[in-house]
């Protein structure tokens, strides 16, 4: 043997005896802590999971013990299976992910205990109160896509994102550096599914899409005509797949002086209407078009009779605090394209705030909505609430797991047991996304955030998660697929404008041509 | 190629001497006048520059495409051109390497007398610097790329090595870590192997693996656009072009990744051309070349015998030579500098990071340099407020009532430039917008985050300002400040930080009242900070400047009475300025609040009239008179719309 294959050899072995002894120092230690003494409280943990319902099927939920100690550790066990155990000099947790699926699916329906431990510099071990969540039988969908965005209102780093909620990995469905950075805005699907999608794009460069993504393939859809000449804001598909509610919104951003959020949104005009996709055409009705109302945030019941919708008097923006929206719903049969008689589901007055972002349950038995003290935007709102509606009965509830910040962009999932939303609860301005069981009586379970791989990933990320929307497969499309059609909207036909089912249609009143951004420019003003 | 890289460095001590002597140099112009702080500051300038944050979760982004992996270690090396001397020891460190790829690349393919070219990439990137640009993983790219094909023809020159398979490894290495700067690679190595091996299918090869791995690496495997697979870290992505101030610099960039394939190119095509029995390198069955056979010197005119004489002479003393040859490498490299350098942009530059820094006297040093730029007014009112020079030194400069508040059309996404103004205002909210759009266009940077977390630590809206704080910890420079924070904020639970002036003052200013205004005049503004504030001096002098340079005097006379909230001892000779104009033009007496108008101020505005009489009230006539005396006064101003203009 050459003298530099006998130094390889060498080293081969020296490397293998090193690794032996590293994953001896470093492996996990299963034995069980006898000796400890308790402390009579539970242990800080962050993210807060405690006391929560958690789908049989979701990531572990990797936290972090925010107690002091020179050792950690954190013991998971329930009924059924081996338990997990944990040993680490950090405070940051790391649950392994099969042993935690597989205790998760073993105790479907019942509690799933924490032990932590921690151990000081003498060696002394302490232990805290139990943790107790309960896993539930209702499984989450698998996936959870999501916008997320920089608080700003330059469209810099805007992407739709899905993440698989069995595990921590995400990709992009659609990113607007692939399209000279654009809005990537408000996407939607039809019941959960991925297969039918909409997203909207607004781009200087590229126009004003919006993007349907059917059955794995992309069209990019041009809905302006004389009577939608905005660009379309939020969407609904009907349960038949086969027609989309739309908004087409004025918006403009004002500031505040010293509120919490220094951003808020004023709306100088909001109408609705609906698209057809086999016809390529657009239907409205002036029952939904009014010149003094702002109709918004459409959404079909589940039997698809009724297009629900949000409808606040149209004000000049210094009344903007004034600005409360009801709900409302009109009779829509997409079969012979008639409109009924609009009616008000439930008016401001009684809930005392603006009611936004409707969205029915699966079974179309409860509605959940959101209701902040004005504005037909409660995203910019310091606080909104979630309330529920069941239909049969109209009785509605503001929902215990509001927070005291902005809770919205909320659905359910495709079983209707768990609602996801996001939320400022946690850090004021940035939106997380949180999720919630719903039991068949409709209580509503503290809310966990969507766990990460590492516990402190939302500690420092500035950007801010809206319109999470649960679905039960990823979608089928690809970032490339997306691009490709709005590069292709150019050549997007112009939808027809259905006439005859409303005679005498007005158009839609002129939107208010938005003044320039001149706060900045008193002396252009003065001049 | 070690070796080879040795053996450069330890041949020729005079060609070393010459090469060390350049970089010292290179390094103290870096250092001491370019200044890589300036740089990492951006100035709103330099909006890509990037953001390095500790742990996997930064990293891991960087993994999902082509040169991100040097995108990530650009990252990290440009954090240190927060520090003046190590900033300046990096961009040193990548041109000293540059200049030794392109001397390594010429003496490889028998070009000895071009070596002297090696100085021309350093130059360029110079240049680059000297006009405050960033392309720091552009270049470095072209780097990696240059190292590549270096290590391609010592692997190929001297190991038994498959040309192609070191070619396809080095390919595979190139392309994942310096993306786009890859087709650099596989052009150099196929100009090299058509023209100076002559192995035309290599070449081939080549050109067409150039095209090739892009797509399956870029396209295929990592799934990127084919604009990206094909451009990213490339002086053409659109990640650079996207930036406007870039666009024109963007040809010195151009020309530093051309420089070495146009000089191989041009010097292989003439070899093939002109030498007729030119061998390929590299061959070592290759015959050799005839020797020269010794030719009669011709006997030449006094004239030439004169000058083979100087140059035998010239040859024989290396000294001189040396010294000559080396004056004349610096006098041309001095000369590029000289002229390719930006003044006025390094004033900007200057200005933006004192004022950051909140260091004034050096702000009104460096404003002369570009003394129109409207940023650099900006930031000299701010300068003059912060040394009590406001209402005495206001029209020493140029003014215009769009430099106070940055309000003019095209600066109205200079974000970056507008945040400061409000906060030393106390306007948090206002602060707060600047800071997030500024956050959103410039990045990351740790000096928006501190004010970021500053503003909302005053706000009391603690678990905002706590995830700026985490952002911040987890930068290279600024981690203890944040853990600072952070910690002040978890020992006191009503988070009132008494011992932090700044926090302090924040919340004795900030308006308290809330309301939503689109658009809200400047004027509105301040009024609404003096009435949360009567004291808020800025805000007032703020109110009065806008006040002088829109020439509201009635309004300014109205607020004439909030002297008395200060400690001004007599009126401020600008304000006394407005007030005898306002009373000469007016015709009426105003209230002074028991306060005198200087009897200094009443001598400039008698010399003023008597000035501009003099010329028969013509005042295109009057003005340079007018300017020399009066240049710095309300009286200028106000009848020209000048100012500055004092000699």
């Amino acid at each position: 043997m050459r003298k530099h294959h006998r130094f390889l050899l060498g080293m081969l072995v020296l490397g293998a005896l090193l690794s032996a002894a590293l994953l001896y120092a470093f492996r996990a230690a299963t034995t069980i802590i006898a000796h400890y003494n308790p402390v009579p409280r539970p242990p800080k943990i962050h993210p807060d999971y405690t006391g929560t319902a958690i789908p049989p099927n979701i990531a572990p939920l990797n936290f972090i013990v925010r107690e002091s100690a020179a050792r950690y550790c954190v013991r998971i066990h329930a009924k059924e299976g081996p338990p997990i155990q944990i040993q680490s000099r950090k405070p940051k947790i790391h649950i392994p992910i099969h042993p935690w699926k597989k205790l998760l699916a073993a105790n479907r329906g019942r509690p799933l205990h924490l032990d932590v431990y921690t151990q000081d510099k003498t060696g002394t071990w302490k232990k805290f109160e139990t943790i107790t969540n309960t896993i539930t039988n209702d499984e989450i969908d698998d996936y959870l896509v999501y916008r997320k965005i920089k608080l700003s209102v330059m469209w810099k780093d805007m992407g739709v994102y899905q993440r698989n909620l069995q595990n921590y990995d995400e990709s992009i469905i659609l990113h607007n550096s692939s399209f000279d950075s654009g809005c990537v805005n408000c996407h939607s699907f039809l019941n959960n599914s991925s297969s039918n999608m909409l997203t909207q794009v607004r781009s200087p460069r590229y126009g004003t899409p919006m993007l349907m993504a059917q059955n794995a393939e992309v069209s990019a859809l041009n809905t302006r005509t004389k009577f939608t000449p905005g660009k379309v804001g939020f969407t609904a598909w009907h349960p038949n797949g086969r027609v989309i509610a739309f908004s087409i919104n004025s918006f403009e951003m004002f500031f505040h002086t010293a509120a919490i959020e220094v951003r808020d949104v004023f709306s100088h005009a909001s109408d609705l209407a609906l698209y057809l996709i086999d016809s390529n055409k657009v239907l409205s009705t002036s029952s939904i078009t009014r010149p003094d109302r702002l109709e918004t945030f459409p959404e079909f019941s589940r039997d698809g009779r009724y297009l629900y919708f949000c409808s606040a008097p149209q004000l000049p923006v210094e009344r903007y605090r004034e600005v409360r929206c009801d709900l409302m719903r009109i009779n829509y049969d997409p079969k012979t394209q008639k409109w009924g008689q609009l009616e008000t589901v439930l008016s401001a007055d009684k809930v005392q705030g603006s009611i936004t972002q409707p969205r029915f349950s699966p079974d179309g038995r409860l509605l959940l909505f959101n209701v902040s003290e004005y504005s037909t935007f409660p995203t910019h709102q310091a606080q909104s609430d979630l309330y529920i509606m069941e239909t049969e009965t109209g009785q509605f509830r503001k929902l215990p797991i509001s927070s005291n910040r902005c809770d919205a962009w909320h659905g359910f999932s495709s079983n209707g047991r768990w609602i996801v939303f996001s939320s400022k609860r946690l850090t004021g301005r940035f939106a997380r996304p949180f999720f919630s069981h719903i039991d068949e009586t409709g209580k509503a379970y503290k809310p966990f955030l969507l766990p990460q791989k590492d516990p402190t990933f939302y500690d420092s990320l500035l950007q801010v998660y809206n319109i999470p929307e649960l679905i039960s497969q990823p979608v089928p499309i690809k970032p490339k697929q997306l691009t490709t059609g709005i590069l292709a909207y150019e050549q997007a036909p112009h939808a027809d404008i259905v006439t005859g089912a409303t005679p005498g249609l007005p158009p839609v009143p002129p939107h208010r041509p938005q003044p320039p951004s001149t706060y900045d420019q008193p002396w252009l003003q003065r001049e | 190629m070690l070796n080879s890289f040795r053996t450069l460095l330890t041949q020729n001590p005079d060609r070393r001497l010459r090469s060390l002597l350049f970089f010292i140099l290179f390094y103290l112009y870096i250092w001491l006048e370019v200044d890589t702080r300036l740089i990492y500051h951006g100035a709103g300038a330099i909006s890509d520059f990037p953001v390095f944050f500790r742990g996997w979760t930064f990293f891991h982004r960087f993994t999902s495409y082509p040169g991100g992996i040097l995108e990530y270690l650009c990252a990290l090396l440009s954090q240190f051109l927060y520090i003046g001397w190590a900033g300046a020891l990096v961009l040193t460190l990548q041109a000293w390497l540059l200049s030794l790829c392109t001397d390594y690349l010429f003496k490889a393919v028998n070009l000895p007398r071009l070596r002297c070219l090696r100085f021309v990439p350093p130059v360029l990137l110079l240049i680059t610097y000297t006009r405050y640009t960033y392309h720091f993983a552009t270049t470095t790219a072209l780097l990696i790329s240059l190292l590549s094909v270096c290590l391609y023809l010592t692997a190929t020159q001297k190991a038994k090595l498959s040309r192609l398979i070191v070619f396809l490894v080095l390919s595979v290495f190139v392309y994942t870590i310096a993306g786009g700067a890859y087709l650099l690679f596989a052009l150099v190595c196929a100009i090299y192997e058509l023209l100076f091996a002559r192995r035309c299918w290599f070449a081939l090869v080549y050109l067409l693996s150039a095209i090739v791995i892009p797509y399956a690496g870029g396209v295929l495997v990592f799934d990127v656009s084919i604009i990206d697979a094909f451009t990213n870290l490339l002086p053409v992505s659109w990640k650079i072009f996207e930036y406007e101030n870039y666009k024109k610099i963007l040809i010195i960039v151009s020309a530093l990744y051309l420089f070495a394939p146009s000089v191989l190119l041009v010097s292989g095509l003439c070899r093939s051309f002109f030498i007729t029995h030119a061998q390929p390198l590299n061959q070592p069955n290759a015959p050799k070349a005839r020797p020269h056979k010794p030719t009669k010197k011709k006997r030449g005119s006094k004239f030439s015998r004169l000058r083979s004489r100087i140059l035998s002479w010239y040859s024989g003393a290396p000294i001189i030579k040396w010294s000559v040859e080396s004056c004349l490498l610096f006098v041309l490299v001095g000369a590029v500098i000289f002229f390719s350098r930006d003044i006025k942009k390094k004033a900007l530059f200057e200005t933006d990071f004192y004022a950051a820094r909140r260091m004034w006297p050096q702000v009104l040093a460096a404003a002369p340099k570009h003394p129109n730029s409207y940023y650099i007014v900006h930031a000299v009112n701010r300068a003059l407020y912060h040394t009590g020079r406001m209402p005495y030194d206001l029209f020493r400069f140029y003014q215009s009532p769009d430099t106070l508040f940055l309000t003019a059309a095209e600066h109205r996404e200079s974000y970056f430039k507008k945040f400061d103004i409000f906060l030393d205002l106390g306007h948090v909210n206002m602060a707060e917008h600047e800071l997030t759009e500024s956050l959103a266009t410039d990045g990351r940077r740790p000096l928006i985050l501190k004010r970021l977390a500053l503003a909302n630590i005053a706000k009391r809206t603690i678990h905002t300002a706590r995830v700026h704080l985490s952002a911040l910890g987890k930068t290279l420079f600024d981690a203890d400040w944040a853990t600072d924070y952070l910690q002040q904020l978890r020992s006191d639970p009503t988070f009132t930080l008494p011992a932090d002036h700044e926090i302090q003052r924040l919340r004795r200013y900030m308006p308290v009242q809330d309301y939503g205004f689109s658009p809200m005049p400047f004027e509105h503004i301040l009024l609404d900070l003096l009435k949360k504030n009567a004291r808020n001096r800025m805000a007032f002098e703020y109110l009065m400047s806008s006040y002088l340079l829109t020439g509201e005097l009635g309004k300014l006379i109205q607020n004439l009475h909030r002297l008395d909230d200060f400690d001004y001892t007599q009126i401020p000779p600008l304000y006394e300025q407005a007030l005898l104009l306002y009373m000469h033009k007016e015709k009426k007496p105003v209230d002074l609040h028991g306060r005198q108008i200087s009897q200094l101020s009443r001598q400039r505005f008698e010399n003023f009239k008597k000035v501009y009489a003099f010329y028969g009230g013509n005042k295109e006539a009057a003005f340079q008179s007018l300017a020399n005396a009066h240049g710095d006064t309300f009286f200028f101003y106000s009848t020209y719309g000048l100012s500055g203009l004092k000699k």
